[in-house]
């Protein structure tokens, strides 16, 4: 259609101003982590805030924290969802309720499931009180490991409550999909449940699955407000401690606190990067087979 | 048989999504519920009466909240149709590919980094601590998630059928409102409910850009949590939750409405 190269460019205005506005962000956030500050006097680039970052043991425990939350809750929620689907898979006729009730915590902000977490795993929260109740005194001992502590456990718990229905939704339908028709061919051949779940359905689906992953590896990773409610005084999450140093009095920490986002950037690409050519690369070798 | 054996997780997972907002209930009723009773001592409708009762600021914010992410779902829905469209329109599979990364990068940059990132330039373009710059900056991440919705159905639509209304006579914008734009309704309810959810529910972007001068329902609530503040924040968290729900439900009716007469086919 002749018309449409116009109409594909003004149709796509809109969209290029947000893309523009945000790149716009990310480049004004990694000058300024250059030590680029024109307001300030600040006109040199230097990787001397980087540095700093680099070498404080503050910054590497928030970063091994950060990273460890991502990583526990990625693979817990990946592993426990896809456990779940298991579960919902094998059963005959799964129930509508079900299906409508763990779409619920999707829906449900973050911010109220730190309260959730609050309200039943601190040493005065529900679940103390019914150990407490079947007779065990010293539970709040127990529960004192919970939330508020150094490993992340809370803020882990409540990216489980979010993040596992999130799995399951996102690859529930494809994985019945193929269970009724590869998985059942696979068991009239013999093979028991379980082994046409792990040996046919999960590789047939790993793409959708990865792709859960990712999203929620990246969303735990720079998220702000589960840690900054449910963590520990110490050590505290990389954006928290990016956030922290950006509200200084002192306007020459900004650009220590921008060379913490641009390590939060950093790590963010690599893990894209890492996800976008193992998708490449896996499409490839499909295609490969598929042509054999 | 099947279903018996593995059906005890259906239970275990009603019980694990409905327990914590039963105890967002029972907390939001109480005045006092010591350590270590099981239900709570006394109660009173106290907590959510004062709520109501600080009446127009309480309300002010709700209404005003919920208006900040209405216009970002509206304005997502808007721009997401023009990009999808102009996705559509490009043939091209590599031009394809690279207009959909564009739009998977607010998947890559963490809120965080962009928001510390553009306060600066906000605070030099007047937009900080205003409602328009907080819109912005949602619209920017609720986007995606529109954009992701209406470009899979505007895909499967296609566009034959508004190139044969054009063959019969109609103007290029009337095949599109009356042919294209009916069909797409169900989707644009969905993605406008998710954008709006997404908006609704963002604290770190709106507490930096607002400056606390945008008083949202998020930014409200926060403190509360912080500060351990169990009634208050419970009674908080279960309006904020019945009224996203609200919003959920009723877009999803309406998308279910829209599609009554719809048959559902399969493409794989």
């Amino acid at each position: 259609m002749r018309s449409s190269k116009k109409e594909i460019i003004l149709l796509l205005i809109p969209q290029f101003i947000m893309t523009l506005f945000l790149i716009t962000g990310i480049l004004n956030g990694l000058l300024q982590s250059f030590g680029v500050m024109p307001s300030v006097g600040l006109l040199q680039p230097t990787f001397a805030y980087y540095q700093e970052v680099l070498s404080s043991s503050m910054t590497l425990r928030s970063l091994f924290f950060s990273l460890w939350l991502a990583f526990a809750s990625t693979l817990l929620s990946g592993g426990i969802g896809l456990w779940i689907c298991y579960l919902f898979i094998n059963q005959d006729q799964l129930p509508g309720w079900v299906q409508r009730i763990i779409r619920i915590p999707i829906i449900v902000p973050h911010i109220v499931v730190a309260l959730f977490i609050i309200l039943l795993f601190t040493p005065t929260g529900w679940f103390a009180r019914i150990f407490y109740a079947l007779g065990f005194e010293n539970i709040q001992n127990f529960f004192r490991y919970w939330v508020f502590d150094p490993y992340g456990n809370g803020i882990i718990l409540g990216y489980l409550w979010k993040e596992i229905p999130f799995v399951i939704f996102f690859t529930l339908a494809l994985m019945r999909q193929i269970d009724t028709s590869l998985g059942e061919a696979a068991q009239t051949l013999g093979a028991s449940r379980f082994q046409s779940f792990l040996h046919v359905t999960l590789p047939l689906c790993k793409k959708t699955i990865v792709s859960a992953l990712f999203i929620i590896f990246m969303f735990t990773f720079s998220a702000y407000e589960m840690p900054a409610l449910l963590g520990p005084t110490l050590p505290k999450s990389l954006p928290e401690l990016a956030y922290i140093e950006y509200t200084h009095p002192d306007f020459a920490n900004r650009p220590y606190a921008m060379a913490i986002n641009g390590l939060i950037l950093i790590i963010s690409l690599i893990i894209s990067l890492i996800f976008f050519y193992w998708s490449e690369y896996s499409s490839k070798k499909e295609k490969k087979n598929e042509k054999k | 048989m099947k279903r018996n054996r593995y059906s005890w997780i259906n239970g275990l997972i009603a019980l694990a999504v409905i327990l914590p907002i039963l105890l967002l209930v029972l907390w939001s009723v109480s005045t006092r519920w010591p350590w270590p009773e099981l239900m709570p001592h006394s109660f009173s409708w106290r907590g959510i009466s004062d709520l109501w009762r600080q009446n127009y600021e309480f309300t002010q914010i709700l209404l005003s909240s919920m208006l900040i992410s209405i216009v970002v779902a509206a304005l997502s829905l808007f721009i997401s149709l023009a990009t999808s469209r102009a996705y559509i329109l490009l043939q091209a599979k590599r031009s394809q590919m690279v207009l959909y990364q564009t739009l998977s990068l607010p998947f890559v940059i963490p809120a965080v980094v962009f928001g510390m990132g553009i306060h600066q330039l906000m605070i030099q373009w007047g937009l900080n601590n205003t409602a328009t710059g907080v819109i912005l900056v949602h619209l920017v991440y609720s986007l995606p998630y529109a954009t992701y919705l209406i470009l899979d159905a505007y895909q499967s639509i296609g566009l034959e059928l508004e190139e044969q209304a054009r063959l019969l006579g109609s103007t290029a914008f009337q095949a599109f409102r009356l042919v294209t734009f009916p069909l797409l309704l169900p989707v644009m309810a969905t993605a406008f409910s998710m954008s709006y959810i997404v908006s609704f529910s963002q604290y770190f972007l709106t507490s930096l850009i607002g400056g606390g001068q945008v008083r949202t329902f998020t930014i409200v609530m926060f403190p509360y949590l912080q500060n351990n503040d169990r009634p208050i924040a419970s009674s908080y968290a279960l309006v904020f939750l019945t009224f996203t729900f609200l919003v959920f439900l009723v877009f999803e009716g309406i998308s279910k409405f829209l599609q009554r007469k719809y048959q559902t086919s399969y493409y794989y």
